[in-house]
């Protein structure tokens, strides 16, 4: 380890255990959102890491030994669902996917579409032979997960993001009608998930408080968001970890109320007010700056911005984990990735002592 | 009988109440009473999506309300502006979201005033690559180029395309403007732009200024 830092005395798997378990544990876990930044370990393009099961599993194999984060695994993310369901993505060369062409361009093609099957449609087999190959590497040590994007973002990835927020005041009745049937597909591939022995988390951006407001979600996201996490907490014991970018400020109630074990939340909010707000109902992360800390700062940055949301989180009564506040970009620097990882073992080791915390 | 002032309000009423039709029934009327053009567009439909705005920095209206707003001008403009009678030369604005980056609702919420501000738009779409802007600043000799990005990975491609214009020698002809989620004065001034704006109705007022501290 370097700098002096402190070895981690447990593995990810026995410290996530013992942390669900509300048993004590060695430190804070940590858990930033590395995504696609996998690539970057392995050479790997992002297009061809998105098309291939061992590229993806190696990828995160190769997160795993380096950082050795408190959670390892891959998913199909805020638009494999649609995708598998007919919306095109563009995949850049070596940029982010994204959607290119909605596959709902009108309600009267509705009726065409249908639930997903995991084990056949779009990218969906890739994520769950990618699970297993990273499941038989590292799954003695660390947890494997898989992220799928909520109902709403994926009901906007089907519609085109612009169409289907119109449509919430135009055609509510459709939109509620596609949120039922992007659920469905999402349950076929959350029990996909939960039959190989692993557990999803949700991704839910486009409902983010940036873009509508809390009456908004309550009535289009929420219960389609709750949907997936009873379904999650009816296969794997526990409520899922749900992500949310943006301002979440007027939703968290809301978050904790579907079912979420663990809020995950942007740099925009303040974790005290989270705290105060639902720290005893939900386990908070987050949320260091991805891209102004982690991918252009220095170890000292780093480990500054941790030490303040430790400060203010680390009591939290339902737990925290030190996380970034949203996906890495890809080009973070890999010492700066070690770095976060190094701030929790050496200020996130129990027993904590504020003093060092300033 | 309805009197000018009346049909103002209605133009404004129909984009803040996100009503096409009354917002369109509004036009005919205006074009009927030969109120002119110009002040309908200006004394009515902006009047009405100002009005949205304010409603936005207030929390009361969201993104999908300012794109039914949006969607309520555009029916008035739809039918206002084939009977404009252009000035000579409008100034020209060429406008996109920056490589690497697709969320483009504000970049569109934006290219909407500055076309009712009487502007010429170039509109590039989303995912341009840097060198785009600066060709099409040249092709069209631009007066306004305005950029956006919700995300702060291709933040930095805004001072890129300030340099690459420098190295063109067309940056002293171009006002740029930037504009989106992780953008602020500071970062604007960091780079060099000759203006920032918080959201789109602020962004034609900007742009206007700009293009008068020019000629």
């Amino acid at each position: 380890m370097s700098n002096g830092v402190k070895s981690d005395r447990m593995t990810p798997k026995e410290r996530m255990k013992s942390f669900a378990a509300g048993q004590e544990i060695d430190r804070i876990p940590c858990m930033p959102l590395i995504g696609d930044h996998a690539c970057r370990l392995i050479g790997a393009s992002v297009s061809s890491y998105s098309h291939s099961a061992e590229l993806m599993a190696e990828g995160q194999i190769a997160v795993f030994r380096l950082y050795r984060p408190d959670g390892a695994g891959v998913g199909p993310g805020l638009f494999g669902i649609a995708e598998a369901m007919g919306t095109k993505l563009k995949f850049p060369e070596d940029g982010m996917p994204f959607v290119n062409e909605p596959v709902l361009k009108d309600w009267s093609d509705f009726s065409t579409l249908t639930p997903v099957d995991p084990y056949r449609d779009g990218r969906l087999p890739l994520f769950l032979k990618a699970l297993r190959l990273i499941n038989e590497q590292i799954g003695d040590q660390v947890g494997v997960g898989s992220s799928v994007g909520g109902p709403f973002t994926a009901a906007a990835s089907l519609r085109g993001t612009e169409k289907f927020l119109k449509d919430l005041r135009r055609n509510p009745e459709m939109v509620h009608a596609l949120l039922q049937l992007v659920t469905e597909s999402a349950l076929r591939y959350i029990d996909a998930v939960c039959d190989l022995g692993f557990k999803p988390s949700i991704s839910e951006p486009t409902a983010s408080g940036t873009l509508i407001s809390a009456t908004q979600f309550q009535e289009f996201a929420k219960p389609y968001l709750k949907m997936y996490a009873d379904r999650i907490i009816e296969r794997c014991g526990s409520g899922p970890m749900l992500h949310i970018c943006g301002n979440t400020k007027r939703i968290w109630t809301d978050m904790a109320d579907i079912g979420a074990t663990i809020l995950s939340l942007d740099n925009i909010i303040d974790l005290a007010e989270a705290k105060e707000a639902v720290g005893h109902r939900a386990c908070l992360a987050g949320n260091v700056k991805p891209v102004e800390t982690l991918m252009k700062g220095n170890r000292e940055q780093i480990y500054a911005e941790a030490k303040e949301c430790l400060r203010k989180t680390y009591d939290s009564p339902k737990g925290y984990i030190l996380s970034s506040g949203c996906a890495l970009a890809l080009n973070t620097p890999q010492e700066n990735v070690m770095a976060l990882m190094d701030a929790a073992r050496i200020y996130g080791s129990y027993p904590i002592d504020p003093e060092k915390l300033v | 009988m309805s009197s000018n002032q009346e049909i103002l309000d209605r133009l404004a009423q129909g984009v803040r109440d996100m009503d096409e039709e009354l917002t369109a029934a509004a036009a005919q009327e205006a074009l009927q009473k030969q109120i002119g053009v110009l002040k309908a567009i200006n004394e009515g439909l902006v009047v009405g999506m100002n009005e949205a705005g304010s409603l936005y920095e207030a929390e009361e209206y969201f993104v999908p309300e300012l794109l039914l707003c949006s969607d309520a001008m555009y029916a008035g403009l739809d039918i206002l502006t084939p009977h404009l009678e252009r000035a000579e030369s409008r100034a020209r604005a060429v406008i996109g979201v920056i490589e690497g980056d697709t969320h483009d609702i504000g970049k569109n919420l934006v290219k909407l005033m500055l076309e009712v501000g009487g502007f010429e738009i170039y509109d590039l779409g989303r995912d341009v690559p840097l060198a785009d802007f600066v060709a099409k600043v040249k092709e069209v000799k631009a007066d306004i180029l305005c950029l956006s990005t919700l995300m702060s990975t291709t933040m930095d491609g805004m001072a890129e395309v300030i340099d690459l214009l420098k190295k063109e020698g067309l940056r002293e002809q171009v006002a740029v403007i930037v504009g989106g989620g992780p953008i602020s004065q500071a970062f604007a001034d960091r780079i060099g732009a000759d203006g920032y704006s918080e959201n789109a109705i602020g962004s034609v007022k900007l742009a206007k200024q700009l293009v008068l501290q020019r000629s």
